[in-house]
């Protein structure tokens, strides 16, 4: 009944907003080329199951692969380069310079130097999803109160201990809003590669398997706006539920926060 | 009439000659050669002729397991030929030219899959457009630089209108320009013949086509085979027997254009719309000649343009630009 409540304001909104959409695409005709009705796009998800389902698991692989890589690899920096300052010295800046990498420019290039398929898709997930997990997770192990560490280091705790008793648990809410970033911009990446990587082929079946990103741009080019907009719908329930597996687990390990706040 | 029977005599000779080929262990026992055959775009029906070869087995029958992939960025393409990524790319000749006099990009054309160009100005007949001079004070879509502002300047001053006083030219995303067309934004746009007329018939409109051969710009092929040197180098032979079952898969479109559709999409079913089922009709008679892309005069023709246009600032031996030495025989 409470998880009810909670759903209530954002499908009541929803529902609003889609309601009002088909209500100006109907009372001022708008044709489907431009903007095409609710209803038009509900209906286009039935009509395209098999390509749905097919490119659903090729993106997913990708995003998934991505975010894991990110995870990772930034948690693992975002811990070294806090107990090296020298290395913190060499690579921030290099981190902070690569958010800024025009990936329109690069997107093509990673087919050249790591070929078709997966591989160029997850380079740009990785790319964009790194930068928030480390830097929160740097940023979190250094909020920590220094008093607190003082007393484990009076306790003869050693380096290992104190990361692992205190810092990580105290630098959980900081690192859990980078993995939510970095989640969201791994969906971004991996969809964002799919649409200007390119190297799709089609397969036996007749299906072209370049993930849900190639089928938006292919769908708006060939004027099917129903399915574009079907497939962004699509994209955005995938990413919420990714998003709400992340939260969920927020919640679990951080549920002593909720306690002290109780 | 004559040359449909002209075709279909040629269509079965070479079937003929494939299978005494094929029969005699000319197909060979080994494993097919792989291929990798990058398209400029999205595949649509302008690639006809490779994916009816592919399915009726005539790239196979030259011992040739081609893989067709898409581009993410057409722009692309050249780059990743020239790289080593792909073997082969389809691009068009203009920017081929382009490409080989400004960069000394490391690729030679081989062949041409449409003939003609497919660029046009296109409007829209129920807004007052009917002739190119109704074109003044108005605004013209376009995506691609600078390739087609050259082309359609040409165009609008062969009409006797200023280019750049009569008209205004709007640079919009390549997707965007047939929705602005539609909504009014813009009152003509750049595009492809054989497509864009076709969505604007089906918003219940009639579209106004000004074809840019017709107003004095070059009539370029407008999809050329390019190759990188090495590759031309080290598998002569795959580069040519390639050419040679396309050559087959351009006749059998012509022999046969409505089975060769079924084809088509029953290869790409989900490309199956009314949009390229009349896009499909419209491209088959631009296929005509093709792989033949040895016509010397229209490279120079086209290049001599682009210099004109000051595009390119120098001018190549037409050999560093195209090789007609894979093309089958008959384009001689």
């Amino acid at each position: 009944m409470k998880r009810l409540k909670q759903l209530g304001p954002p499908l009541s909104l929803l529902l609003a907003l889609f309601a009002g959409w088909e209500a100006i695409v109907r009372l001022w005709s708008i044709p489907d080329y431009l903007l095409p009705a609710p209803t038009a796009i509900f209906r286009a998800i039935p009509d395209h199951l098999e390509l749905l389902w097919l490119n659903t698991g090729i993106t997913f692989t990708a995003i998934a692969l991505g975010f894991l890589i990110s995870l990772v690899s930034g948690l693992a920096l975002g811990i070294v380069i806090f107990y090296s300052p020298t290395l913190e010295r060499a690579l921030y800046p290099l981190l902070i310079a690569s958010r800024n990498v025009p990936l329109f420019t690069i997107a093509p290039l990673l087919v050249v130097w790591l070929g078709f398929g997966l591989l160029p898709k997850v380079a740009v997930a990785v790319i964009i999803a790194f930068f928030p997990i480390v830097v929160n997770t740097y940023d979190g192990l250094r909020s920590v109160d220094a008093d607190l560490v003082n007393l484990l280091r009076t306790l003869l705790a050693s380096r290992w201990q104190i990361l692992r008793k205190l810092r990580l648990p105290a630098a959980l809410p900081f690192i859990f809003s980078g993995v939510k970033l970095g989640l969201v911009y791994s969906v971004l990446g991996a969809v964002f590669a799919e649409m200007v990587v390119g190297g799709q082929v089609w397969t036996a079946s007749g299906v072209a398997t370049g993930g849900l990103g190639y089928w938006i741009r292919n769908a708006t080019n060939f004027g099917h706006l129903d399915l574009a907009f079907a497939l962004i719908f699509w994209l955005a329930g995938l990413s919420l539920a990714l998003f709400g597996l992340v939260v969920s687990l927020e919640r679990y390990l951080l549920r002593w926060q909720r306690v002290e706040r109780t | 009439m004559r040359s449909m029977r002209f075709v279909r005599f040629g269509f079965v000779g070479l079937a003929l000659l494939a299978g005494v080929w094929v029969v005699g262990g000319g197909g060979g026992a080994q494993a097919p050669e792989r291929l990798g055959v990058m398209l400029e775009f999205f595949a649509n029906p302008d690639h006809a002729p490779l994916y009816i070869a592919q399915a009726k087995g005539y790239l196979a029958q030259e011992g040739l397991n081609v893989e067709i992939r898409e581009p993410g960025d057409p722009s692309q393409v050249p780059f990743l030929v020239a790289s080593g990524a792909v073997d082969l790319g389809l691009t068009s000749m203009f920017n081929h030219v382009i490409l080989r006099s400004t960069q000394d990009l490391n690729a030679l054309a081989i062949g041409a899959l449409l003939m003609k160009p497919l660029g046009a100005l296109v409007a829209i007949k129920e807004r007052g457009i009917e002739k190119i001079t109704d074109l003044k004070g108005k605004k013209i879509g376009f995506s691609v630089e600078p390739v087609e502002p050259a082309v359609y300047s040409t165009m609008l001053r062969a009409a006797g209108l200023d280019p750049q006083r009569d008209v205004t030219f709007v640079k919009l995303d390549f997707l965007s320009l047939l929705p602005a067309l539609l909504a009014g934004t813009v009152d003509a746009i750049g595009a492809f013949r054989n497509f864009e007329p076709v969505r604007v018939e089906l918003a219940g409109k009639t579209p106004v086509v000004f074809a840019q051969e017709e107003y004095g710009a070059p009539e370029a092929y407008q999809l050329v085979f390019i190759a990188r040197h090495e590759l031309l180098a080290q598998r002569p032979g795959s580069v040519f027997r390639f050419l040679r079952a396309l050559s087959k898969g351009v006749l059998f479109v012509l022999a046969f254009p409505e089975q060769s559709k079924e084809i088509f999409f029953q290869t790409l079913p989900q490309l199956k719309d009314e949009l390229n089922q009349r896009a499909y009709d419209r491209t088959v008679p631009i296929f005509a000649g093709a792989p033949c892309h040895n016509d010397a005069k229209r490279w120079e023709t086209g290049q001599n343009f682009l210099f004109d246009q000051k595009i390119i600032s120098q001018k190549l031996p037409l050999e560093e630009l195209f090789a007609g030495s894979f093309l089958p025989e008959g384009c001689f």
